[in-house]
Formats: C-alpha cells, structure tokens, sequence
C-alpha cells in the first residue's frame, strides 16, 4: 500500500474510531494541517518500533474537540467538564487508539511492532513535526478541528 | 452483585470510562478500584483480591503483558479473570496472553456500551 | 395496503411520541427512513411508549427543543421516559428497543442524517445508563416499528415483510460482541 493509501486509510479509520469510542461524527475537511494547527490546544505523538525505520503518528486537537471527545467516553455534557486535564488526556488516547490503528495498517497483526506511549507535544514541536510529515489530515468535529500526521518508516 | 473489579490503565479519561461502564453494569461503586500500571495494580491485588481486572496493555512502569505473566505465577491471582482492553492487535502476543490465562478481549477503539454489557454479562456468569 | 390494527392502536406520527396501557393495544409508528422509532415497555405495569425522532438535537439557540421535543433525539428520549414513568412505568424495567437509522439516498443522505441519528442514540443510550434489548437500523430502506402492549412483544416491517425484534423470551440486555481471545490461525 502507498505511504498515502496508509495516510487515507488512517484518516478513514481514526473518524470510526471517533463515532465508536467518542460518538463523535467528524468528517475530512480540505484545509491545510498547518493552517488549522493554530487553533489546536493539545497534541501528542506516539512512535511505532519494530520495523526497518520507526513510524510516528501525531494528534493536535481543538479545545473544543477535545472536550467532546471526553465528555463523549464519560457520557457527560461537555459543559460539565472544566479544567485542562481532560485535554491533555483526550489527545493521549487519542494518539494512543490511532496509533494501534496505524500499527495494524502496517501489519501489526503478524509483525513484531511494538506501539509506544504518547507523549505530549508542545505547539511548536507538533507544528514541526506535522511540517515535515508524510501525510497528514483534518478531521472537523461538530465544534472544533483535529490535525492528524503520520511519518512512515 | 458482590463482584471486585480492578480498572488498569495510563489514561484517566479510559478509566473514568471503565468505571462508568462497570457501574452501568450494577457493580457497587465500593467494589471498583483503579490503576495506573501493572505494578500499581499487582500491588492492589495483594491487599485485596479482584474478580476481574479491565487491563491495558500499553503502560508505563509494568506494562499490560508484563502484569499478566506476573499474576500467572500468583497462585493468589488463579481465579481473577483478566479481560484486556486494549489497541494490542499482533496475533502472537495475544496467543501468548490466551496460554497465560487471559479469557476475553475488547480492541480499541471500542464502544463503551460494550464493555459494560461485556462486564454484564461477566457478572452474570457468561461472557462470549 | 391498509393496515388493520388489532383493538386499540396508537400511530405515532413523525417527531411525535405516544405512551399507552390498554391492554390489547398496539403502538406504531411509520416511515421510518433516516429517523429512528424508539419504544419501551414496562412488562409489570404493561405501560408502553413510543418516539419517532427525526433529527439528533435542536440547532444551537433555537426554541424547537422546548416546542417540538420529540423531533429530536436529545429532547425526545428523555421526554419519552418522563410520560412512561407518568403512565406507570418503570424506568429500569423498561425494554427499550429502536429501528430505522438508514441511509436515505437524498437530502437525508447527503446529510447523512441516518448515521447521525444512530449516534447521538447511541450517545444517550450511555449517558443515561440505557442498553437496548434489540435494535434493526442502518442500510438504506424504511422501517415500520410495531409495540403490542399485551406483552411488549417489538415487531419490524421492511420489504414487505415482517420480523420479530423482541419478545418474552428473549433476553432484554444485549449480548456481549465476541470477545473471546482471538487464537492464531494456521500455525
């Protein structure tokens, strides 16, 4: 599969795991990642071992975005949500389930692929990384936008 | 419904989940703990047993696959059931925890209605 | 083809809901394409209702919430459950079931209001605790939901034909997924 058939196929699967995990309905937008990266609050980055090169995978969220993800798992109103540390959580499952996604897509079922955990970003460091991916992706929320990019190894 | 049930898993948003699929399910919120790790939670397990353990596998400290061969060896731990719940996909690894006990499975991304009918049907006896 | 509705029947129109406790009745509801019907019984105090929702929540800011609920899936479920348990009803004894959902090729579909529509039930469905006994949405053709209040038995109709989704008997939870441990295949 071509590095963008991976990215497409990524993008595609990240939106089910939106709807399942989160009942969350975000769709492609065609607006550029970077452009959309300075209305992100959050992001991590998970890496993927095992292969000839390591693959990452990072996720930049929308505050607004972020809190519907929450509030989604947690079957509460986003109103009821405060503080930051939900965010900050939301990206990392984030990046955590879409990163086993693209593990798989790689043939994580029979290769011996060992997915990382995340790690929080800071705005420059995934605006850097999101620059110099491979593919990368927006998926626009109800209220609020998501940034996902992919280096492949 | 006298059931123990131990969450284990990094994030707090997943276990906050859990938790409130496990109470959904008709556990008594004082039968429901939670973990950060494999070690946190064979710590737990010490000073009280559990019947089933909702186990990630991708942690820091002791991960998922490191804490189901520690309980193996426990012969405290034989009879708590471990349910894993997790993005974990490769074939083998996964072959490797069934010969190590573990029963059922729920993939990331899941829908949290299942895990509380999966906890549900647990409770009840059953389970796919 | 006219339907003929054994004793009492109670149509449930679109964004409308109907609760009733005649013993004989049935409640129905029809054309249900991207919409979902939506019905509970009671099976103690044989109390039965119904919802027919067309679209996931009212547009920020607008009043339709508070003078159409039952339009709307945020306003209507739990509107239905008040008038249930007004008639009787228990909330937790309830079994709920749901159908339609489908992708209705159309402005709807463009929309995709069907899948919308599935998920925000889905949505409620875990923020309130509520887990369907058995449901029949999604493809892409329209639903008839049938409840008979002599014994909550829940019937669909589609492509002129007619199935059974619930009755006494069948479990009211749902049943887990397959969720054993995948075993390697092969090797």
């Amino acid at each position: 599969m071509s590095r963008s058939a991976v990215g497409e196929q990524l993008l595609e699967l990240a939106q089910q795991a939106l709807e399942r995990m989160a009942f969350l309905i975000a769709d492609p937008v065609d607006r550029a990642p970077v452009d959309v990266l300075p209305e992100t609050r959050h992001a991590a980055r998970v890496a993927i071992r095992g292969g000839a090169e390591a693959s990452w995978l990072v996720v930049a969220v929308s505050d607004t975005f972020a809190t519907d993800v929450a509030a989604g798992l947690l079957g509460c109103d986003a109103a009821e949500l405060v503080g930051d540390s939900h965010g900050e959580a939301a990206v990392a499952e984030l990046a955590n389930v879409f990163g086993g996604q693209l593990l798989m897509a790689l043939g994580g079922d029979r290769l011996p692929l060992r997915l990382g955990l995340p790690e929080p970003l800071s705005d420059s460091d995934a605006a850097r990384l999101v620059l110099g991916a491979e593919w990368s992706g927006v998926l626009a929320g109800e209220r609020g936008s998501l940034v996902l990019a992919c280096g492949l190894g | 419904m006298n059931c123990k049930i131990l969450i284990v898993d990094d994030s707090p948003l997943l276990r906050a989940t859990a938790r409130r699929a496990v109470l959904q399910a008709g556990v008594p919120v004082t039968q429901v703990r939670e973990a950060a790790n494999g070690r946190e939670a064979l710590d737990a397990l010490a000073q009280s047993p559990a019947d089933v353990v909702l186990l990630d596998v991708n942690m820091p400290v002791m991960d998922g696959f490191e804490f189901v061969e520690a309980k193996a060896k426990d012969r405290n731990l034989a009879a708590t059931k471990v349910v894993l719940v997790t993005t974990e996909g490769n074939r083998q690894r996964l072959q490797r925890m069934t010969e190590l006990g573990v029963t059922h499975y729920l993939r990331k991304p899941f829908e949290p209605e299942d895990l509380r009918t999966l906890v549900a049907a647990l409770l009840a006896g059953g389970g796919a | 083809m006219a339907e003929r509705l054994a004793g009492f029947g109670l149509v449930v129109g679109v964004g409308d809901l109907g609760v009733g406790k005649q013993p004989d009745a049935q409640i129905v509801t029809y054309a249900l394409g991207s919409c979902i019907g939506v019905c509970a019984f009671d099976p103690v105090t044989r109390v039965g209702g119904m919802l027919h929702f067309m679209l996931p929540q009212p547009a920020e800011g607008s009043s339709d919430g508070i003078e159409r609920p039952a339009l709307y899936a945020s306003t209507g479920l739990p509107l239905l459950f008040r008038r249930l348990q007004e008639a009787g009803a228990l909330r937790e004894r309830c079994i709920v079931c749901a159908a339609g959902g489908a992708e209705i090729v159309g402005a709807a579909g463009a929309f995709a209001i069907g899948k919308r529509n599935r998920t925000i039930l889905r949505k409620l469905c875990w923020k309130d605790g509520t887990a369907l006994a058995a449901e029949d949405v999604g493809d892409d053709f329209a639903r008839t939901l049938v409840l008979s209040l002599v014994d909550g038995a829940v019937k669909v109709r589609s492509h002129g034909a007619e199935r059974v989704l619930w009755q006494p008997g069948m479990p009211t939870r749902p049943a887990p997924t397959a969720t054993r441990m995948p075993t390697l295949e092969g090797t």
